[in-house]
């Protein structure tokens, strides 16, 4: 199950550069040519995040868990403490069913999410995948786990968010038929327990939402 | 085989919290040198991070494993067989979830790294320990160490910012000779 890491971006421009594109499908395994497919160069990064052990600790742990679909990114923020700049943007969703919390379906909350690099030009570099998650884009579905936001955060943010994403093992896609999936990479390798987000991939939206429905009112 | 008897026994020890594994599958290191810049466009993080920085790549990177150490005054160089430096660090006020992160800029065929950017996140309320084992954590990760384990160490949860047994036997086992 373990999701390798088998080649890079930089391998891949010089394989292009080197062959002119001509032998690109025959270099890249399946992962790689999905990555090609589905839109530019990506860059990987691992990002500290709070673990739990089981959905029932999560949802206790998180002031609002939805189901909903990303309306927009709206303007955030431009990380620029360094060498390269990004920018973090103000990921708007629509709420579809709440799971847990207060909130109705229709409203609209957001959180921070650092997207992509910015090129020198300002113009959109390499997407950002977080601990192997996409940023959620504009259309798509979602389950996420979220925290109101503190009020000393964000506060450079052109939009701010209403909530920030509780932990990366609470970042959900949904599948046509109704099953959570998640992004994350799972490094256990076969020894020990995957991590929180990849036991509960698979999982029926309907059992997720009871599960949390029960873990809220316990 | 020591590595895999060593890792039984941490394994046992920590045996009172779930069995959550870590392993160095993430990308490594291109080499048992690893070198390091401060990369802040930010001159006042430098005071801040940058002693701590310095200390763990001498007193634990260096000190405690197979892994040669040492602080560069260049980012690219065309002379040098590894042209870029392996690490530039900055500072930052990161989104939350807040935490530090690593990011492989320039990934070599393989699972190796050319030049790592770790970013420190700029919690100004944050105690020196608290620092140092962030520092340490993230700079773990540039040798190929996984998030998971909960035994203590830099890639353990520290707290302290010291490598335990589990680190460095990872570490040997990746870059030792
Ligand atoms: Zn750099
Ligand atoms: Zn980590």
């Amino acid at each position: 199950m373990a999701q390798k890491r088998t080649s890079s971006s930089s391998r891949r421009l010089f394989v292009l550069m080197v062959t002119a594109g001509i032998l690109v499908a025959g270099c890249v395994g399946a992962g790689e040519r999905a990555r090609l497919e589905d839109g530019g160069e990506v860059i990987e990064r691992t990002s500290e995040y709070e673990r739990f052990e089981s959905l029932e600790e999560m949802a206790v742990a998180s002031d609002l868990v939805v189901l909903g679909h990303v309306q927009r990114w709206a303007p955030g923020r431009t990380l620029s403490g360094g060498e390269t700049r990004s920018e973090v943007v103000t990921v708007q969703i629509i709420i579809d069913q709440v799971l847990a919390g207060d909130a109705r379906p229709g409203d609209v909350v957001s959180f921070p999410w650092e997207a992509h690099e910015l090129r020198p030009d300002g113009e959109p570099g390499r997407t950002i995948l977080v601990e192997g998650i996409r940023p959620p884009a504009p259309g798509q579905e979602l389950v996420v786990f979220l925290r109101e936001l503190p009020p000393d955060q964000e506060r450079d943010a052109v939009v701010r968010p209403t909530h920030y994403v509780a932990t990366f093992d609470g970042v959900f896609t949904v599948t046509e038929n109704g099953v959570v999936r998640s992004e994350l990479q799972d490094f256990s390798e076969g020894e020990g327990l995957p991590r929180l987000g990849i036991r509960l991939t698979g999982l029926r939206i309907e059992e997720l939402s009871r599960q949390v429905a029960q873990a809220a009112g316990s | 085989m020591v590595v895999a008897i060593l890792l039984g026994v941490l394994a046992t020890a920590g045996a009172s919290s779930p069995a959550i594994a870590h392993d160095f599958s993430g990308r490594y290191a291109d080499s048992s040198l690893h070198t390091w810049w401060n990369g802040s466009a930010r001159s006042y993080d430098v005071p801040v991070w940058g002693p701590m920085v310095a200390d763990i790549m001498d007193n634990e990177i260096e000190r405690k494993t197979a892994v040669r150490t040492a602080k560069v005054s260049y980012h690219y160089r065309s002379g040098l067989r590894y042209p870029y430096v392996d690490i530039s660090w900055w500072a930052d006020d990161l989104p939350a979830p807040k935490g530090g992160k690593t990011t492989c800029e320039r990934p070599l065929s393989g699972s190796a790294c050319d030049h790592w950017h770790v970013v420190f996140d700029d919690d100004p309320g944050q105690p020196v320990d608290g620092k140092r084992q962030k520092v340490c954590h993230e700079i773990l990760h540039t040798l190929g160490a996984d998030d998971g384990s909960n035994d203590g160490g830099c890639i353990g949860g520290g707290p302290e910012g010291k490598l335990n047994a589990h680190d460095i036997a990872h570490i040997n086992g990746k870059y030792g000779r």
